[in-house]
């Protein structure tokens, strides 16, 4: 009898241990991370020659239908792997229909695309090169193209032990890809205890977004970014609507994606394209944050040029309509300083890529 | 304090502005063109006819 | 082509206020992009840089040594001299610096441009230009 009731004892201690251990994971919506190492799929492990490679193909202009146009087209280094326009760059005579998101820890994502079509970067480097509306080449072909070049010939059997393949090409770029990190940000240096690594503002915006803000909610981990898709009722950009060039864009994704009406169709269905599921209407991925300052214009849409624009968005609430966000009241010195903690805290390393000779 | 924090700020400022604005040394030299040397702006193309 | 528009506007609205210098990129990979280089330099040797320059665009990509002789024609050009030039490939070497000056700056397509030495790569509308020549104007000023 004594000794039944003892053993209650490592029965409590066991659950106040599990309980414990739980709350000091931490491991709610907003806990933010600071660097520690970039995730690298078991099958295409990282090497000098295969980065040096997908360099090589991310900036070789063989990659585009007419020969103008290279990853790099609109993924510039020099603006932080994006173009700087509100609308991407496109192939000759037509319209793209989104931004071009920064390359920038691209690695992190689990969804790749504004709607999350892919979830590995060997998955997504060839739908750029696909795209009739981005570098419009045939796959066939290109596979072609880079086999009749020896220095190319040479480093795909160095890097792979065979033969140049589109599959080949795309973990070459992945890899490459995997290279562009924002390291040793101040806030990284932050969460690993160096107080002074970010300033009186910067420390009192971090509060707003990790309290007052809510940014967390959503912008979270290393990468900040919750890699899921929200509906904020973004405001359309005019350059969009009314252009058949950009109707047509969006109709021929559409298409694809066999969106059934959609030769009805005449505004970004987001998210929607893919599942097809009501919930995912106009809805898109939660972007990293990092390095932010060097990437407007904003949002799937490039709607937004200043981050003044953004905070005044979330802090209205969002779009008209929309469920995911509430208006959060920040006052004016309180903007300032989330402003300043986005602009100061996340901007890391100067990345520097020397551009490499193409065969 | 707050002078620090203003200071910050325009360092912030100044830093961003250069980092967007960098200017690259590029020699005019004999190259061909259109326009007044001394115009308050000189834009260098680098061109592909095709 | 693309970007042509645009840059003949601004040399139109902002007259006096811009010069535009050419150096040549040309791609080798396309079949015409070296000669045409080699025709424009040739009519520069003849004072007719800007008209050859600017038919080069307009016709842009009838670019074959036919096509560059009829356009020497319509520039008003000493057609020999122009098809010796044309042949002797004579501005090579400037050619080849231009392409080793753009090396060394990282430039990986056309048209590059630099503007009071800030950069714009790639097709890009007037505004874009614009604003940028518009804060280069009262920097100026200053």
């Amino acid at each position: 009898m004594r000794r039944g009731r003892l053993s209650f004892l490592p029965f409590f201690a066991a659950v106040w241990a599990i309980i414990l251990f739980v709350l000091t994971l931490d491991v709610h919506a907003g806990h933010l991370e600071p660097f520690k190492s970039v995730p690298v799929p078991q099958n295409n492990p990282q090497t000098p020659e295969k980065i040096e490679l997908g360099k090589k193909l991310f900036f070789d202009r063989r990659l585009s239908g007419d020969g103008t146009m290279s990853c790099a087209s609109c993924h510039m280094p020099e603006l932080a792997f994006t173009d700087g326009q509100d609308i991407s760059l496109s192939y000759p005579t037509t319209k793209n229909w989104r931004n071009s998101p920064t390359l920038v820890n691209v690695a992190f994502y689990q969804y790749l695309f504004y709607d999350g079509r892919v979830k590995t970067l060997e998955d997504q480097a060839l739908f750029p090169l696909m795209s009739a509306f981005e570098m419009n080449k045939n796959l066939d072909y290109v596979e072609e193209q880079i086999r009749v070049v020896p220095e190319y010939v040479e480093a795909f059997k160095k890097v792979f032990g065979g033969e140049v393949t589109r599959e080949r090409i795309a973990m070459a770029i992945a890899a490459f890809e995997r290279t562009l990190l924002s390291l040793n940000s101040p806030l990284d240096r932050y969460l690993k205890g160096e107080k002074g690594a970010l300033s009186e503002g910067a420390k009192k915006g971090f509060e707003i977004f990790k309290g007052k803000g809510k940014c967390v909610d959503c912008h979270h981990g290393v990468n900040l970014s919750d890699d899921k898709f929200h509906a904020l009722e973004v405001p359309e950009n005019p350059v969009l609507l009314n252009d058949p060039r950009v109707t047509a864009t969006m109709r021929f994704v559409a298409k694809v994606y066999h969106y059934d009406d959609y030769k009805n169709l005449t505004e970004d269905p987001g998210r929607y394209l893919i599942t097809k599921d009501k919930k995912d209407w106009k809805a898109f991925r939660t972007p990293t944050l990092r390095e932010i300052s060097k990437t407007a214009p904003y949002m799937h849409n490039g709607i937004f040029k200043t981050l003044e624009e953004v905070i005044d968005f979330f802090d209205a609430g969002g779009g008209k309509g929309n469920r995911a966000l509430k208006p959060l009241g920040l006052s004016a010195e309180e903007k300032t300083d989330l402003k300043t903690f986005l602009i100061e805290a996340l901007a890391g390393e100067e990345i520097t890529v020397k551009y490499p000779e193409i065969p | 304090m707050k002078k620090f924090f203003v200071l910050i700020i325009l360092f912030l400022a100044s830093s961003l502005s250069f980092a967007q604005d960098k200017r690259y040394e590029v020699p005019v030299g004999d190259s061909p063109g259109y326009g007044q040397a001394n115009a308050p702006v000189t834009m260098i193309e680098f061109i592909d006819y095709q | 082509m693309g970007v042509g528009p645009a840059v003949d506007k601004l040399l139109k609205d902002y007259r006096g206020k811009i010069r535009l210098v050419v150096k040549m990129n040309p791609y080798k990979y396309r079949d015409f992009s070296h000669t045409a280089a080699e025709a424009a330099l040739a009519a520069s040797d003849q004072g007719k840089f800007w008209e050859m320059h600017q038919l080069l665009l307009k016709k842009s990509p009838q670019l074959d040594r036919n096509s560059l002789i009829k356009y020497a024609q319509e520039s008003g050009l000493d057609v020999k001299r122009f098809t010796e030039s044309l042949d002797a490939k004579k501005h090579a070497n400037t050619i080849e610096r231009d392409k080793q000056l753009a090396i060394s700056l990282d430039l990986y397509e056309t048209p590059v441009f630099f503007i009071n030495g800030r950069k714009v790569t790639g097709n890009r509308a007037y505004e874009y230009f614009k604003k940028i020549i518009d804060e280069e104007i009262k920097n100026e000023k200053r």
